[in-house]
């Protein structure tokens, strides 16, 4: 049965992935990811990218 | 040979005791009211419902809510409020072991120390080497955040060089090594004592040498030395120690809970064999969540068998049995706690006097019988009952193999007037409608 | 979108939520036959399934890593179909044509009861839990699903997620749903309710970073380290709720801010000071004298994290030793 596959991925984030590509965050996320600060209440479910973990 | 000297039972008390501490990972549920008898009954009665009216220096106010406490303890109340007071109030407080007294003293002791005199101002004397040792673990975690205030044992082994100052702000140790350290060695000045703690009066006074040596030490100590006195049980001759070690004293007094059968469900199955009793047992672990469950045998020998039936299925478990020492026991108890083994297999003569409080269920694999053959209903009570009434619902099974057995589940039955239902182990549905 | 926090869960986790919710029904619809047999052949088949499901997760201690891995192997055989042999009895899952699925979702239910009975007293315990549930969720994808089904059923917050009182609920059917007990229409204390619910946050916050060490294959984690950021992220958006919210963010922090450090850096940072600044505060304003204990105890972890710029590995977690003994 294929009932269970995919509820994981269902989140609307990465499924699978440690980090998100910069490709997949919408304008809003990828800005709260190269600001210094998050914003209260922002914060995107998504994980960070690789390549942006240095701020 | 039967007789126990009396020197066994004094041994014993202090180890129970022990073993209870060892056991123990939560405050005991008491729902009894304490009884304050104060020195000034003009004077208005405190009692506080949270840590912050305590006004604690925040270095201990953060370590008791390290300790995962989040408010004091039914004795803590009304007792804290006490020692804390200025001027400090002498204190003798009774309630059973596992309300909260320990935490209490230590707290007492962390608040009056001086961090920036280097010199013992308070003084804890315990009934035995190990029972001290637990008391500093408090302190300890307690202190965690005050780390200027350090602690020292007078204990038989910790041997000090002559003309040594102790600088250290807390001593605890047992009564003899106590008084040599203040009077033939005069490591401590006992002048300088703020605060004097008796803990575990009960098991003190079993100890002939301990009551003189422990009046000795209080002698020596100047008279606005606060005194503290605790016991878990007060009888007479507790009580007239205690009025020798604490002058014009308040008094708390916190009322056993009875154990009662009220909040236990209580269940038995029918077996032919003690195989067939293994089989139940393992239909039983399956089929609900069981964190930790002691299981008593009537004999060492069964204890042994079903102990490694248990292991060759995977289960991990610890066995404690009549011939172990206080340390082995002590080790044994303390991996259970830790979770180290799930399932303690045990007889009654080894486990007699251990809070089985802590744990969810019981499970009595022979049932409780004197050497009569009559049933023993204050061993029943003592495994299976709870303190508290709102406290942690219990499951309690007993395993039923012979028609014989089953005459003595009938007459404990009666004797509380309280059903023991039939459980069929073999059908899953029932099993699980008894742990919901 | 709406500014400042929010007052429930997005709607990407709500809908996660309800589709592992749905999941877990119909898996359990799907082995109605077995689950209200009446003949005693099959409830007795129903029995040694159970046993052989939730045996070996009973048995996980931290004692030492080889009973671990016996308990580990005797999961893995039963849920591949192969039969396993406890307390003399064998049985396989292909002797009834639901037994996978029974056992699957009763397996799941298990792991989670274990965290919140045992956990719960004992914070050492979810480690060993979970190095098992995060190794057999790597070879059995499904049991992954409904451990998280299960999981969120009996502790909300682990989604996480506020429960609304909806209307026409009874206050008692509202008290089950934020996941306490309730008994004889009396709702448990808050006490041994926090109690229950640390158990299960931290059994959570240590699946997402254990790795069961023993398998071959090591592809990236089932349900990793990416999951804690969600959590954690998702947890800061939303208005926080006395005594509770504080007491699972430290249970959560305690048990995996180290890995999470070690995996986000910068942005994790950027997750502590804004708890720090601005998220902590907020708890603050909703927490009432009495219940200073679970918000101490987070400022303390705050304070000392923020102060040395580190995470400390939690208390108790399983190295490389345990699992060579
Ligand atoms: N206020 C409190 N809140 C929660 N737990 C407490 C509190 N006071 C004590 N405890 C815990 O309860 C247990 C028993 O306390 P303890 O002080 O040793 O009791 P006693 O000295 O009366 O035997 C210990 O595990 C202790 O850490």
């Amino acid at each position: 049965s294929a009932v269970f596959t995919g509820a994981a991925q269902a989140a609307g984030n990465s499924g699978g992935s440690l980090f998100t590509a910069q490709s997949d965050l919408s304008a809003e996320e990828l800005k709260e990811f190269t600001a210094r600060r998050f914003t209260l209440g922002q914060i995107p479910l998504k994980p960070p990218p690789a390549d942006l973990l240095m701020v | 040979n039967g007789n126990k000297t009396e020197e066994d039972d004094k041994e014993d008390k202090a180890a129970q005791s022990l073993l209870n501490k060892l056991i123990r990972s939560n405050l005991v549920n008491t729902t009894n009211q304490v009884e304050v008898l104060q020195r000034d009954p003009s004077s208005p009665l405190y009692s506080v419902k949270s840590f912050e009216e305590l006004r604690l220096k925040p270095q201990l106010l953060q370590g008791v809510y390290a300790m995962g406490f989040n408010r004091p303890s039914k004795i803590q109340e009304t007792a804290l409020p006490m020692m804390l007071a200025e001027p400090p109030q002498n204190l003798i407080a009774q309630s059973q072991s596992g309300t909260g007294k320990t935490a209490a003293f230590v707290l007492a002791m962390l608040s009056h120390v001086d961090p920036e005199n280097k010199w013992p101002q308070c003084l804890c004397v315990s009934p035995t080497y190990e029972l001290a040792l637990q008391t500093g673990k408090v302190i300890e975690q307690m202190g965690k955040f005050y780390p200027e205030v350090q602690l020292v044992y007078a204990i038989r082994g910790n041997k000090l060089e002559r003309g040594t100052k102790l600088q250290e702000q807390i001593v605890i140790g047992t009564p003899g090594t106590v008084l040599d350290w203040c009077q033939k060695l005069k490591f401590i000045d006992p002048k300088k004592i703020k605060v004097f703690v008796l803990d575990e009066a009960d098991v003190m006074i079993a100890t002939q040498g301990h009551q003189d040596q422990s009046i000795r030490i209080q002698r020596m100590l100047p008279k606005t030395c606060q005194m503290l006195l605790f016991s878990a049980t007060f009888e007479e001759t507790v009580w007239n120690f205690a009025k020798r070690i604490v002058p014009d004293p308040n008094i708390i007094k916190l009322k056993r809970e009875e154990e009662t059968l009220d909040t236990i469900k209580q269940y038995y199955v029918i077996c032919n064999s003690k195989e067939e009793k293994f089989q139940a047992l393992c239909n039983i672990y399956g089929a609900i969540t069981i964190a930790q469950a002691m299981i008593f045998c009537h004999t060492r020998k069964t204890a042994g068998w079903l102990a490694g039936e248990l292991s060759r299925e995977g289960h991990q478990v610890a066995l404690l049995s009549g011939e172990m020492q206080v340390e082995q026991r002590a080790a044994v108890i303390e991996r259970f706690r830790d979770g180290k083994e799930k399932v303690l297999v045990t007889t009654n003569v080894c486990a007699r006097g251990i809070d089985v409080e802590q744990v969810s269920v019981v499970i009595n694999f022979d049932l409780p019988v004197d050497k009569d053959g009559n049933p023993d209903n204050e061993t029943y009570l003592h495994r299976i009952g709870r303190t508290g009434r709102f406290g942690k619902r219990g499951l309690a099974i007993n395993m039923v193999d012979s028609r014989f057995s089953m005459n003595i589940l009938n007459r404990i039955q009666e004797h509380f007037n309280k059903k023991i239902e039939k459980l069929d182990t073999d059908d899953l549905d029932e099993i699980e409608k008894i742990a919901n | 979108k709406k500014e400042g926090l929010q007052t429930g869960a997005d709607e990407s986790t709500l809908k996660w939520y309800n589709t592992l919710q749905d999941s877990a029904n119909q898996c359990a619809q799907a082995f109605e036959d077995l689950g209200k047999a009446k003949d005693m052949q099959t409830k007795k088949l129903k029995m040694e399934l159970q046993k052989a499901a939730a045996t070996p997760v009973s048995q996980i201690a931290n004692s030492s890593g080889s009973p671990l891995k016996e308990a580990f192997e005797k999961i893995d055989k039963l849920l591949s179909g192969r039969p396993v042999t406890s307390a003399g009895k064998t049985v396989t899952t292909s002797q009834h044509p639901q037994g996978l699925e029974f056992v699957r979702y009763r397996l799941a239910e298990k792991f989670v009861k274990q965290g919140e009975e045992e956990v719960a007293s004992n914070h050492a315990a979810a480690f060993p839990i979970a190095a098992v549930a995060s190794g057999i969720w790597e070879l059995h994808p499904k049991i992954g699903d409904l451990i998280l089904a299960h999981l969120h059923k009996k502790c909300p917050y682990a989604v996480p997620h506020y429960p609304q009182m909806e209307s026409g609920m009874s206050v008692e059917d509202y008290q089950k749903i934020l996941g306490y007990r309730v008994e004889d229409s009396k709702v448990e204390g808050q006490d041994s309710f926090l109690k229950r619910m640390s158990g299960m946050i931290r059994l959570y916050a240590a699946i997402i970073q254990m790795r069961w060490p023993y398998t071959g294959k090591q592809g990236p984690h089932p349900h990793g380290l990416n999951h804690g950021w969600r959590w954690l992220a998702q947890i800061l958006n939303m208005e926080p709720i006395a005594d509770t919210t504080a007491t699972i963010l430290f249970d959560f922090l305690e048990v995996c801010g180290n890995a999470l450090m070690k995996q986000y850096r910068g942005q994790f940072w950027k997750l502590m000071l804004l708890i720090n600044e601005e998220y902590f505060p907020r708890i603050e304003a909703v927490t009432s004298t009495g219940q200073m204990g679970s918000v101490t105890r987070l400022k303390q972890f705050l304070e000392t994290s923020l102060r040395t710029k580190q995470i400390s590995a939690p208390k108790n977690e399983l190295g490389s030793a345990f699992f060579r003994s």
